[in-house]
């Protein structure tokens, strides 16, 4: 049973034109399908729906989802039934960007809020933008803008933070949707539904990527995530298979790791195939160094670099490094700053790496300009970059690879790759992890469209 | 005397088991269960003396919730807290002269500040009928007023031997002191607990603040910061209720004796493969006395033998969830007290657990700290920006913690916000002190949480079919758990499929 009918609630107008265009135009047939099973309740009669979308990277799963949120809320402010959207996502940047396209799609910003926590201890509410920050018990909130958020119709908060959602929606019913599930396991799951339970969603849903990085935790049992926990119990997804992120060669090292997952590989679509640095608009100026203009070069969008001749990791108060392709990866990257250039400002590439303790060397070599530019695998998750380098640190005569080896930890490697939208570099030593026939490696090591270079010693 | 006093679950072994050198210093992968015993706390102690399911409770349920007031028989959660913070404050604002020392002078004061602090309306209410008896009785006694020499939320930890007949075991205890007076040298624990004309202490209230001296009295004069530095071997124990307050001495082998038995069941519940096997026989011990008996009025939990509902018919098993998320906690919460209690402040620094600082200004609720280049760095791999963190005042053993959270820093200077609000005299504190200690919380209160939702959910449910039919909830449960053919799809099933 719905709620008594109502007059339209929300100023939907712009997003009913965007939504008409975007269902002419950029929704491929899986993202249509996606959208179209999102638009459905939970509750089935003869079974239990609970939409499942897969989205590799750069599939465009936020986009489908903010499209579905949108189709779904224009049918309810037409009809003038009840129902809200809770949209939880793992991090804070990920409801921002969730926000974002929402507002592209043509909701107004004040429609779609994100909640986040108040660290000072006093709320604040931005109607214009559509941000609120407060406790979860929205202590300090004036009663009339706890009554102006509770006729919002989506609000974006994280995983963490659903008790501050529930506050603001009482009891109303909603529709509830879990961004980028690879973060969300069994147990994070049922704690949400718990939560939730008391406001009888109309639909359960969940987004994602199920090889992205696992959630950190120091338990074995805790690392699958809900995905993993439901596919054995019959969850199909609706799977998305186009991508719109990476250039095709970098997609098929991507595609070569998917292999050793035994998932199905992506295609590339038609505006970044061909996309190098030069097609998104880089002015290149080749390098002198005919081996720095190798790996540089804007036509060889995916680069493996050797590192096996330059020595060995070192250890030190439990941090692993290696510092000679910490140097090397530095010096790859400002050679890139001094290479690529767009409307005059120099191209800076993300320097990617596992390991904090590598982080914190090729920061030591950077000038500080480029010391933001640096970070591990975990963090990088979820963007994507134009240039990306990679420093995978092992180098051992055991060929000993660590937690790279593990199979829920490899897939940094995995996520690590698919940041990269036009050119990606990857050092390792190929006698380590090509040699000690650690899976992922060997299939990026095998990528037919990878140019190989061994590194100067 | 114990109300419940329940047989070991195995024989009792003179060992717990604590973290070894390379665990101690992070040196090992944290991974599964991590090899040594829990770090109790004085509140899971008296908890588990009370009745060994509480404990189950709280390690893996989630559920902290105290013993419950006997004459109304409900729960008072976060309106003890208030009564803590409260009562604490009225004390320094007499002492100082800032409040007049009358129940109806300071009552519209107490309950501004409620007010500031409440979650729900109620829990002014509840407090207040707390306060009001208390301001009188302290008056009465002629005991509202604090000095300066008088800590309250004392944090204290050590290891602690307990002996009864040839037995005996040594293990580490973390509580804190409601109120330590350095000049009457009293350990007073404060309550809500409590009948107006009963000549007895409320329930294991004396077994609590004597656990709490046994902490203190195990203490090394070099553990204990010099201005509070003493022997509290003649500490007068005091347990004080909002109507009276009373006496507690100290020789107590009734105590050492439970303890032992306390002690026992927390290491066996921890252990990876007999712990479920120790709450099946916690629920042997405990259970037939709830049942065969009025259900205990002290109790705080009423989960225990709550009606199993018929919908869903099938559920997910949560049991291995609860006991991973326990094992975290011990990675998280207990290893950083082991580190704390075993490791100098040197080797916590370059462990990158905590960083100290000198003190270089301060008002109230506002402390900047200098560092030097190490404490910086790990100051900075804190990431502290995101997250609260705890300062302490005094040392890991013996000192004054509170929530803060860091507002500003440039140089080598950092200006912290800290609850002056929760610890009225800390402000005390930091004319004392001349450094502070800073570390992260670990988050482990977010494992507790999803204990207690998985706990919610698995024990709730209803009863009629066509209601569970309508309940979206209940039918997730039924299919992602049930055995019934093509009851779960997701949409990515081709036309007519079904899945298994």
């Amino acid at each position: 049973m719905r709620g008594r009918r109502q007059p339209k609630r929300w100023n939907l107008e712009q997003a009913e034109r965007e939504l008409e265009k975007i269902e002419g135009g950029w929704l491929n047939p899986q993202q249509r399908k996606a959208v179209e099973v999102l638009q459905k309740e939970s509750l089935q009669g003869d079974h239990f729906l609970l939409p499942v979308v897969e989205g590799p990277p750069g599939t465009g799963k936020t986009s489908t989802g903010a499209a579905a949120v949108v189709k779904k809320l224009i049918a309810l402010n037409q009809s003038g039934a009840a129902g809200r959207y809770l949209v939880l996502c793992y991090t804070h940047v990920a409801c921002l960007r969730f926000k974002d396209v929402l507002e592209s799609l043509g909701v107004q910003p004040p429609d779609a809020v994100y909640l986040k926590p108040s660290f000072s201890g006093t709320p604040q509410l931005d109607p214009d933008r559509g941000i609120v920050s407060c406790d979860p018990y929205l202590r300090g909130l004036p009663a009339h803008q706890i009554r102006w958020l509770r006729r919002r119709p989506v609000l974006i908060t994280t995983l963490l933070g659903v008790r501050r959602a529930l506050s603001v929606l009482a009891s109303r019913r909603i529709y509830f949707m879990i961004d980028e599930f690879s973060q969300v396991n069994k147990a994070d799951f049922f704690a949400c539904v718990d939560q939730v339970r008391g406001n009888a969603p109309y639909q359960y849903s969940l987004l994602g990527d199920p090889h992205q990085l696992p959630i950190v935790t120091t338990q074995t049992h805790l690392r699958p995530n809900i995905f993993e926990w439901l596919e054995p119990r019959g969850v199909k997804p609706v799977q998305l298979v186009k991508q719109y992120r990476m250039h095709k060669d970098i997609c098929s090292a991507v595609n070569k790791m998917r292999e050793v997952f035994h998932s199905y590989p992506l295609e590339s679509a038609e505006n970044v195939k061909e996309r190098n640095l030069t097609a998104m608009g880089y002015e290149w100026r080749p390098p002198q160094d005919p081996w720095m203009k190798k790996v540089l070069d804007p036509d060889s969008p995916l680069v493996l670099v050797d590192t096996s001749k330059l020595g060995y990791e070192e250890v030190r108060a439990g941090s692993i490094f290696f510092s000679r392709e910490a140097e090397l990866a530095a010096r790859i990257a400002l050679a890139a700053a001094q290479s690529y250039h767009k409307d005059g400002a120099p191209l800076l590439p993300k320097i990617l790496t596992p390991y904090n303790g590598q982080r914190d060397k090729i920061a030591g070599f950077l000038p500080p300009a480029l010391r933001g530019e640096v970070m591990t695998i975990y963090k990088a998750q979820g963007a994507e970059y134009p240039f990306v380098i990679i420093s995978f640190v092992r180098s051992n005569l055991n060929r000993f690879v660590g937690f790279l080896h593990e199979s829920m930890l490899q897939q940094q490697v995995y996520v690590g790759c698919s940041r990269a939208q036009a050119k990606l570099v990857v050092l390792m030593s190929f006698d380590t992890f090509v040699e000690g026939r650690h899976g992922m490696f060997v299939a990026l090591h095998d990528t037919p469209q990878a140019v190989r270079v061994e590194a100067k010693p | 005397m114990f109300f419940v006093s329940p047989s070991r679950p195995f024989a009792l072994s003179e060992r717990w088991s604590r973290p070894r050198g390379e665990v101690l210093r992070g040196e090992v992968f944290e991974r599964d269960h991590p090899g040594f015993s829990p770090f109790p706390t004085v509140a899971l102690m008296v908890k588990t003396a009370f009745c060994p399911l509480l404990a189950v409770h709280e390690m893996f349920h989630g559920l902290s919730s105290p013993l419950a007031d006997p004459e109304t028989e409900t729960r008072v959660y976060h309106a003890g807290e208030l009564f803590h913070q409260l009562t604490a404050e009225i004390k320094v604002e007499v002492g100082s002269g800032r409040l007049p020392p009358s129940v109806d002078a300071i009552m519209p004061e107490v309950l501004k500040a409620a007010a500031r602090r409440a979650r729900q309306p109620a829990e002014i209410k509840d407090v207040e009928c707390y306060i009001r008896p208390w301001i009188a009785s302290r008056l009465r006694e002629g005991n509202l007023a604090a000095g300066t020499r008088t800590l309250f939320e004392v944090q204290v930890m050590g290891w602690v031997k307990f002996s009864a007949g040839s037995e005996s075991l040594t293990a580490p205890l973390v509580g804190r002191i409601d109120e330590l007076d350095f000049e009457k040298n009293r350990v007073v624990e404060r309550t809500t607990r409590g009948e107006k004309n009963s000549p007895n202490p409320p329930l294991l209230k004396d077994y609590q603040v004597w656990l709490l001296w046994k902490i203190l009295t195990s203490l090394k004069p070099e553990d204990i910061p010099k201005p509070w530095r003493r022997s509290y071997e003649n500490a007068e124990l005091v347990v004080e209720t909002p109507h009276n307050c009373y006496t507690v001495p100290k020789d107590n082998p009734e105590f050492e004796k439970q303890s032992l038995t306390v002690l026992s069941w927390i290491r066996d519940l921890a252990e990876p493969y007999r712990g479920s096997l120790t709450v099946a026989e916690a629920y042997k011990v405990s259970l037939p006395l709830c049942r065969t008996h009025r259900k205990y009025r002290e109790c705080g939990v009423n989960y225990c033998v709550r009606k199993r509902r018929n919908y869903p018919r099938s559920r997910p098993r949560f049991w291995e969830d609860y006991q991973a998320l326990f094992q975290e906690v011990m990675w998280r919460r207990d290893l950083t007290l082991y580190r704390l209690l075993c490791l100098p402040p040197a080797e916590l620094v370059q462990l990158g657990v905590l960083c100290q600082g000198k003190v270089k200004g301060w008002e109230r609720g506002r402390v900047s700290l200098e560092m030097d280049t190490t404490n910086l760095q790990v100051f900075h791999r804190i990431d502290l920006g995101e997250m609260e963190c705890r300062l302490l005042v005094g040392t890991p053993k013996f000192g004054v913690e509170v929530p803060a959270f860091v507002e500003e820093q440039s140089g080598n200077t950092c200006r912290i916000a800290y609850s002056a609000a929760k610890l009225p005299e800390t402000d005390q504190a930091f004319l004392l002190f001349q450094e502070a200690l800073v570390f992260k919380s670990a988050p482990f209160f977010l494992n507790k949480l999803r204990q207690r939702h998985l706990y919610s959910l698995e024990k709730w449910g209803k009863d009629k079919r066509e209601e569970a039919e309508r309940e979206p909830t209940i039918q997730l449960l039924e299919a992602t758990s049930g055995g019934v053919p093509g009851q779960l799809r997701s949409g990515g099933e081709s036309e007519g499929e079904k899945t298994t």
